[in-house]
């Protein structure tokens, strides 16, 4: 019971703050933005008709107004329909792009967690050797290295260079995935390695640790099921709030790679001042990191007894 | 001082950044690897299967033929009339001999061979061509607000009433030959073009067109009953009824218009397919509707619509059945050079420049400024081409001449002919164009050099303003403003190019050395272009204010919108009684080449008052593998989709 009390509260806080998140998105780009700009050509429109294009689009209505209709078309299911050409669903375009963004990102994390988790362990576990400082070189690398520029390099070295793989798109399935994959999971990879590495540390000086190697335990019992268990809690956080930044960062991956994903629309609904777009995907993206976040709750609650067992 | 200064400062900072790829890229890939994929796709060697072409053979197995039957006739005297025909043949072979030449010293004078199209014997005919496209409105639909801005589609599935001549830019029949009945008649004989649907080409298609491009077209009563879940609202409602009393077809091959005032610049505001007049199909349109138009296009263009992927791509294909509106090198063949062009959204430059460099990508000609261009120059593995006044990149500030007053209550000091002519005497335009466009570029005027009647080089240099900052500080002087003036420049450095930041500044530097002390004040272009900046005339701040990209065909639109005292333009020429009457004579003026006289006494009149703070007008760039021959097209540049029909692949 006090779990779907639990559940419940965590569902109900993450309504809100996606409903702010979109209420602060919703505003914002009304005051900034100016569709007839830049859907009418500007120096060739008169008043009148660019009156009557907001008319169309509904902003000449009080912007109370308009986010009332927002909510209750939202509360309806309508997400509204893009303003760019076209005449799809907002949620049809984000559904065709949402896929692509998802492969990436799931391409990203599992690269990341391949690389991260076995170099965090063994870096550990050879504390101060050259293992250790060369994991902590690439650590320091890879923190440091922007993605856009990563990216290019990618593309310049693999693809041109090489020709291994296409420099952009994504019409060669997975050929197309590999790079902006590498470039996504790279800076995850050196993060989760570091958390993974200092939990290793702390985990193997703990009292169960050595009570184990006293119980007689092969040391790779004591590692994998004592040692990796334990150092992996904070790992998994870092992997609900990874999630939240692939999606969001592949954004600028998206850019780079000509990447047909959520990231990309999201830009090019802001410039294009396509508002409906613009909430809808804002409102994906932050149910999908507010979802994500939930998960690790919920799945910390499956892998520690200690938060199972005490108050929520 | 400060000038060395910003320069040295200017070069550190683009050398920085494209070094940084650069020497990455080379340390990595290593100068093997580059060249390497330099090598490019290997053509197809597929068949010639072309109309034109076959005709082209048939047309010389003819020629063989009756060169034997020449040699029979030496031998025969009894077929004196097969001689005569021969002799006709040699006259026309003669003709067409001396029209090559003729292309040929074209092309010297543009200082590149690449200038002209290349024998179709040369050429894969059965090519693709890949273009990079920066971006993607998602709808195909030209005529809708939020789909129009498609350019490489509706420059390929559709055409327009009149074509350009991309020789020097003037109207030429395309759909439709035009005739002035009188002054402010207008009849327009239709071609029977086909459709790409197979349907002919009626004159109930151009009122249509006109209708709907208007947003007054009756079958879904201007958009409001229309079929898209998007809406509908007109893109370009100026082409509509407010251009006339009257628009009718009078049968199906005769269209006619009557004007409410003469408008010698009718045709040219209103007709041009190279710029945003499409013609689409009635019975298509109102059978499909508009959301399915809106996804898959249909006209007489010389390109069929294959398909679209959002974000990713467009496909053409050929349209066989092609008319061919005007007698023109470029146009050696009725169709477009290649079978099949592809349009690639890539909104990265690098990314695109990547994709030419791997050969995925063989045209850059949107988005590619003369500096990222630098590194293909000398590269046989890619041809540069740099082709002045191409439409997309005229800077010129405009002062605000419509407030009497600046904020302090004192006069506005840019109503002082003195005051600007000084501010035009402070710029360094040389140096720009030495330092952030290779040397190659112009001084600006009111409108971009492709507009017909723009002034001639030596009528041009006549009114120049040269750099002459003592002549500069005592006009300001004479102006009695000694102390300077604090003034504010608006601009967007979100439109016209990365290269406006760097120009605002270089050119704020150049005003505050004769005391103009301008504050670089950056917008959004979305708030730029709104009455409460650029298009209040009485709202928008006092101040100075960028203007870019003034790709409009004819004078008369940009007079429209910013020079005329009902334009719409915060910033605007003084309403001078000379340059209003040069304004009102050219528009009277029918016959086409007084016209062009009369506009370019208007432009050099302009210059003379110094209406605005002319700036530079920068070459546009095409960057293409070396293995398309890209012809080089005349003042319009890529606004004339010429260039696309025309390019070409060359066998290897």
């Amino acid at each position: 019971m006090q779990f779907w009390n639990y559940l419940i509260i965590r569902l109900i806080q993450a309504i809100f703050v996606t409903l702010l998140v979109v209420t602060i998105v919703f505003f914002v780009s009304r005051s900034v933005g100016n569709p007839e700009a830049t859907m009418l050509p500007p120096l060739a429109t008169s008043a009148e008709d660019k009156e009557r294009f907001r008319e169309l689009l509904g902003l000449n209505d009080p912007i109370y107004v308009q986010y009332g209709n927002f909510l209750l078309d939202l509360a309806q299911g309508d997400f509204g329909t893009s303003w760019r050409g076209g005449g799809t669903s907002t949620l049809d375009s984000i559904a065709d792009r949402a896929l692509n963004t998802i492969k990436l990102g799931a391409a990203g994390m599992v690269f990341a967690l391949a690389l991260a988790v076995p170099l965090g362990i063994i870096a550990a576990l050879k504390r101060g050797t050259s293992v250790d400082w060369l994991a902590r070189f690439v650590a320091v690398i890879g923190q440091a290295t922007p993605s856009f520029w990563l990216g290019l390099m990618m593309i310049f070295f693999f693809a041109v260079g090489l020709g291994w793989f296409p420099t952009g798109g994504a019409k060669e399935g997975f050929r197309s995935l590999i790079l902006p994959a590498l470039a996504l999971g790279l800076f995850e990879m050196v993060a989760i390695m570091r958390l993974t590495r200092s939990g290793m540390i702390e985990v193997m000086d703990t009292d169960f640790v050595r009570t184990a190697r006293a119980k007689g335990l092969s040391e790779r019992a004591v590692i994998w099921r004592h040692g990796v268990r334990h150092a992996l809690l904070p790992v998994i956080t870092m992997l609900g709030l990874s999630l939240g930044r692939l999606i969001g960062g592949t954004v600028i991956i998206e850019m780079v790679f000509a990447w047909p994903g959520i990231g990309r629309l999201i830009i090019d609904s802001i410039l294009k001042n396509d508002f409906p777009m613009v909430q809808a995907s804002i409102i994906v993206l932050a149910a999908s990191i507010a979802l994500a976040n939930l998960l690790v709750d919920v799945s910390y609650r499956a892998i520690d007894p200690r938060i199972r067992a005490g108050a929520v | 001082m400060s000038e060395r200064n910003y320069w040295q400062r200017m070069r550190r900072n683009r050398m920085t950044r494209r070094s940084l790829l650069q020497a990455s890229a080379r340390a990595g890939v290593g100068a093997a690897g580059l060249a390497l994929v330099g090598c490019g796709d290997d053509d197809d060697d597929g068949q010639q299967t072309v109309a034109q072409v076959q005709q082209q053979d048939q047309q010389q197995q003819q020629a063989m033929q009756q060169q034997a039957q020449q040699q029979d006739q030496q031998q025969d005297q009894q077929q004196a009339m097969q001689q005569q025909q021969a002799d006709q043949q040699a006259q026309a072979a003669t003709q067409q001999e001396a029209v090559a030449e003729d292309i040929a010293e074209g092309a010297g004078e543009t200082e590149t061979e690449w200038s002209m199209p290349l024998p179709l014997d040369q050429v894969d005919l059965d090519a693709e061509v890949v273009i990079a496209v920066p971006s993607d409105a998602g709808g195909l639909d030209h005529h809708r607000a939020g789909s129009a801005q498609n350019y490489i589609s509706h420059g390929a599935v559709y055409s327009g009433p009149l074509d350009r001549d991309p020789r020097d830019n003037s109207m030429v029949a395309g759909l439709a030959t035009p005739e002035w009945i009188d002054p402010v008649t207008l009849r327009l004989d239709i071609i029977p073009a086909k459709f790409h649907d197979g349907s002919t080409l009626v004159a109930g298609d151009m009122v249509f067109s006109y209708d709907r491009m208007g947003g007054i077209a009756d079958y879904h009563q201007g958009g409001e009953t229309s079929d898209h879940p998007g809406g509908w609202s007109a893109a370009y409602p100026n082409r509509g009824a407010l251009n006339w009393v009257r628009n009718e077809a009078t049968d199906d091959r005769t269209w006619s218009i009557e004007l409410p005032a003469p408008d010698a610049g009718f045709l040219t505001v209103n007709m041009d397919g190279a710029g945003e007049v499409t013609i689409h199909s009635q019975a298509d349109t109102e059978g499909r509707g508009d959301l399915a138009l809106d996804q898959v296009p249909m006209g007489t263009g010389p390109y069929r619509f294959v398909s679209h992927t959002d974000d990713e791509n467009f496909i053409f294909e050929r349209f066989e059945d092609h008319y061919n509106p005007i007698d023109h090198p470029l146009r050696v063949s009725h169709v477009p050079h290649h079978k099949r062009l592809i349009g690639l959204v890539r909104p990265e430059l690098q990314s695109r420049l990547a994709g030419l460099e791997a050969g995925e990508i063989d045209v850059i000609s949107e988005g590619v400024g003369v500096n990222a261009a630098k590194p293909y120059i000398d590269d046989p593995n890619y041809t540069v081409q740099f082709q002045p006044g191409a439409g997309w990149s005229v800077h010129n500030i405009y002062p605000n001449l419509w407030q009497e007053t600046m904020p302090d209550g004192s006069p506005n000091p840019f109503l002082d002919i003195r005051v600007r002519q000084a501010a035009n005497y402070a710029i360094n335009r040389q140096a720009i164009i030495d330092n952030l466009f290779l040397g190659v570029g112009d001084m600006s005027m009111l409108v971009y050099s492709g507009v017909p009647g723009y002034p001639s080089p030596e009528q041009k240099a006549e009114v120049a303003f040269d750099y002459n900052l003592e002549k500069a500080k005592q006009l300001m002087a004479d102006a009695g403003y000694e102390d300077g003036i604090d003034v504010p420049l608006f601009y967007t450095p979100d439109w016209g190019g990365d290269v406006v930041a760097d120009l605002v500044l270089i050119v704020t530097q150049d005003l505050n050395a004769i005391g103009i002390r301008a504050t670089p004040m950056p917008q959004l272009g979305s708030e730029y272009f709104t009455p409460e900046y650029s298009m209040g005339r009485e709202t928008a701040p006092w101040g100075l204010y960028w203007f870019y990209a003034n790709a409009v065909p004819d004078i008369g639109s940009m007079w429209e919108c910013c020079g005329d005292a009902n334009g719409f333009f915060t910033v605007s020429p003084p309403q001078d009684p000379r340059l209003q009457e040069l304004y009102l004579a050219q528009r009277a003026e029918q016959d086409y080449e007084r016209r062009l006289q009369i506009i370019s006494e208007l432009l050099l009149e302009h210059t003379r008052q110094a209406t605005f703070i002319f700036i530079v007008e920068p070459p546009d760039t095409v960057v293409t593998r070396g293995d398309i021959n890209y012809p080089k097209g005349g003042p319009l540049g890529n606004l004339n989709f010429l260039m696309t029909y025309a390019i070409q692949r060359i066998k290897t």
